[in-house]
């Protein structure tokens, strides 16, 4: 019993980090398939032959590297939570990825607002993601990562 | 005048009894040599502030009892030794037709092997491509001076020149000290073997620490060997340690090919080299490092927070080729040592003779100016290795084997009898204390006994800290004792310190798990940072629009491939991640500058309140 409590209270972390993801992956998607409902592009005008109007190939172009994030940090939390090795580089590769989408944004774009609470959230996740603790639980069922 | 002759024979037999044998790196063209046949071979010049340089002697003019003739210099100015002139192209064709192929034969080919270029990340390739670049701008030594002194050394060997070291014997602090002094004609490190620096005229030197018996028997302890100009504990070896090699009574040194920096191990050392000019960027590297680590509790590796592994993110590496395939020089090789030109008593040439030994090349980083003699600094202070052999290699608090135990044994009686003292003084104290006690609680009683109750108890305060202090400097003492008493005990049954307790960062070789790089890799590390500069100019004058993109995307695809390579992906892609958080976090700051004071001032109010109520609850 003592065995397993410490297990659990060791991996709790760690799969915390998992749901956090998840959580990140399913905003960031949100914040995609709001932004493009009010522009007006729904995924059969997507899948029509017509040409997009320039201002909707903007946002497309704007929102495609988003969703991807949404994608790789969703991959990330299920590597997480089922304590995988992939997790925690694909958790990484997510968060710089996607701090560099939002600081290219914010320097050389438009700044659209929601770059903000993406950027907080994933300072905090990278400072989680590199806490002792989790590092520890992590280098623990994976040796090196 | 007899007893001086005496003393330099005993000298000379020491160090020949134990001169090391020095094994070089095949392709190596330099060895020790006597210094007075390079006088012969070099000029006098002066360079004074603003002028061209003057010669003061023609060359042919220079012996070791003239060099440290007094001359008129102005001050300021810097006298120098010069061995080469600059060769024709016709010269350099000739020569090299003429020896290229007997040098190989001679001294063996050097193939470097595996890139430096590929043991390191992107950003000391960076900063290679700026030290290289920072050549073509600082004064450096002529790209066919080390051709040059290479002929004039085959010279100077045909002139019967041969292997020959410069021999010092120092009596300090209970040791004999022996130091082998080499001087090369050349250091062709950069040249010839991809290295930070070449220089005319290279001084190196190994010290081997003698403990003598009462009756005159000598046994050698410690072993230290100079590298790139540093001291203390982590340049000496204990005589029995398995990383000194010997062979009989001969420690065996392996030298950097062109360096001529002197290793325990066969092998191939990265020296890491940092531009002054970037030393501010590597500090500020550090601080954030440390900031990261020990503030931030973030993880820094061994499953420890705080446990940093040091910047060299700055640092461009070199590699010093110390591999011993080539010539041996010493006792028991085909090229034993000539009798050493002894430096104890120091002669003239040495003490008085404070200007350069070779072509003073006016580099502001004194990387390629020639070093002084074995007595001085660049800048005319003396040698640490010169005035303080023993401290130089940390053994200032070490004595020899011998005077380990008498030592021990004399502190054991010294704190033994301060100890005795003290308890006296103590007991004496104690008893003055609780009188004052007593003489303190009657004053107390005493109406209006103000000023002689205060004065009173500044009495009783000072002597009550005084006899605190004696009390703890008696327990420190049974400390002492006790383990003063354990240690006696250990060198009576023959205990040693480990050989190696004493070293801290101990220079490695590059290990074969660091060399497994593909060629892939090494062609990458060699053309990666060119390719950049090339790519970024090409889109600053086709495309300038999409360079932001460019740089954007591009710079994080290329270290991405880089620490493909190099086995460091996780590495990389953390590091990269923790500098955009570090600007996110900058730019959260900048934006939201007063919001985030307002969010923090609440949250501190709430838990004041938290706290506070929490503590009337219980």
């Amino acid at each position: 019993v003592t065995d397993s409590i410490e297990v659990r209270t060791r991996t709790w972390p760690v799969r915390a980090i998992g749901v956090l993801l998840v959580v990140q992956g399913l905003g960031i998607l949100a914040i995609v398939v709001r932004d493009l409902v009010a522009a007006g592009i729904s995924l059969p005008y997507l899948v029509s032959a017509e040409t997009p109007a320039p201002d909707v190939l903007e946002t497309i172009v704007l929102y495609t590297p988003l969703a991807l994030l949404a994608g790789l940090c969703l991959l990330g939390g299920v590597g997480f939570v089922f304590l995988l090795r992939f997790g925690w580089i694909t958790a990484m590769a997510a968060q710089g990825l996607t701090l560099l989408y939002c600081l290219y944004l914010y320097f050389f774009g438009a700044a659209p607002g929601f770059i903000y609470p993406i950027m907080v959230y994933t300072v905090l996740l990278v400072l989680y993601l590199n806490s002792s603790g989790v590092q520890t639980v992590f280098r623990a069922r994976h040796g090196d990562i | 005048m007899g007893a001086d002759n005496q003393r330099g024979h005993d000298d000379q037999a020491l160090l020949r009894r134990f001169e090391p044998i020095l094994r070089f790196t095949r392709g190596e063209r330099f060895f020790p040599m006597d210094t007075a046949p390079y006088l012969r071979e070099s000029s006098l010049w002066e360079l004074r502030p603003g002028t061209e340089a003057v010669r003061v002697v023609p060359r042919g003019g220079l012996s070791l009892d003239s060099l440290p003739q007094p001359r008129v210099s102005d001050s300021g100015s810097i006298v120098y030794l010069k061995l080469t002139d600059p060769l024709t192209p016709a010269e350099m064709a000739a020569r090299y037709l003429a020896h290229v192929h007997a040098d190989e034969g001679e001294y063996g080919e050097f193939k470097a092997g595996l890139g430096r270029l590929a043991r390191v990340g992107y950003f000391s390739r960076v900063a290679d491509a700026l030290f290289s670049i920072s050549l073509l701008t600082r004064g450096r030594v002529p790209g066919d001076a080390a051709e040059a002194a290479t002929e004039v050394y085959r010279r100077m060997r045909a002139d019967g020149a041969r292997f020959r070291y410069h021999g010092r014997v120092v009596r300090q602090s209970g040791w004999i000290v022996l130091q082998y002094w080499f001087f090369y004609a050349f250091n062709d490190w950069r040249s010839r073997f991809f290295g930070a620096n070449d220089h005319e005229a290279d001084w190196e030197t190994v010290s081997l620490y003698l403990s003598e018996s009462e009756d005159g028997d000598v046994t050698p302890e410690w072993a230290a060997y100079a590298a790139h100009n540093e001291s203390g504990d982590d340049l000496r070896r204990r005589w029995d340690d398995p990383e000194l090699e010997k062979e009989g009574e001969h420690p065996i040194v392996y030298i950097g090919a062109g360096s001529h920096a002197s290793y325990f191990r066969r092998g191939e050392y990265v020296t890491e080299i940092e531009l002054p000019f970037l030393a501010p960027l590597a500090r500020v590297a550090d601080r954030a490092r440390e900031f990261w680590h020990e503030t931030l509790r973030q993880y820094a590796g061994n499953g420890r927070p705080g446990h940093g592994n040091g910047s060299n993110l700055f640092r461009i590496p070199f590699v010093d080729y110390a591999r011993g395939d080539g010539l041996a020089v010493g006792p028991g090789t085909a090229l034993p040592w000539d009798a050493p030109r002894l430096l104890s008593p120091p002669p003239a040439w040495a003490t008085s003779y404070r200007g350069r030994w070779g072509l003073y090349a006016r580099d502001p980083f004194q990387a390629e100016n020639a070093p002084a003699g074995p007595v001085y600094n660049h800048d005319g202070t003396v040698r640490h290795v010169w005035y303080d052999p023993v401290g130089w290699a940390g053994l200032d608090k070490v004595p020899p084997c011998r005077l380990a135990l008498p030592i021990a044994r004399q502190r054991r009686e010294e704190a033994a009898a301060r100890q005795t003292a003290a308890a006296a003084v103590i007991e004496q104290r104690s008893r003055e204390l609780q009188r004052l006690g007593v003489e303190d609680a009657a004053l107390q009683r005493l109406p209006q006994s103000g000023a002689t109750h205060l004065a009173h108890q500044q009495t009783v305060d000072v002597l009550a800290k005084d006899l605190a202090q004696l009390q703890a400097q008696a327990a420190s003492d049974q400390t002492l004792i006790e383990s003063l008493d354990q240690y006696v005990e250990h060198l009576r049954a023959g205990y040693c310190e480990p050989a190696r307790a004493h070293i801290r960062r101990p220079r490695e070789p590059v290990s074969e798990a660091e060399l497994r790089f593909s060629r892939a890799a090494e062609t990458w590390a060699a053309v990666s940072v060119g390719l950049m500069l090339i790519a970024f100019i090409a889109v600053l004058l086709l495309a300038q629009q999409h360079l932001l993109t460019w740089l954007v995307a591009v710079i994080p695809l290329l270290l991405a491939i880089d620490a493909v390579f190099r086995h460091r992906l996780t590495v990389t892609i953390n590091n990269a991640t923790i500098a955009l958080t570090v600007v996110a976090a900058l730019v959260i700051a900048y934006e939201f500058f007063w919001l985030i004071g307002v969010l923090l001032v609440l949250a501190a109010g709430f838990y004041l309140l938290w706290d506070n109520l929490r503590e009337l609850r219980t």
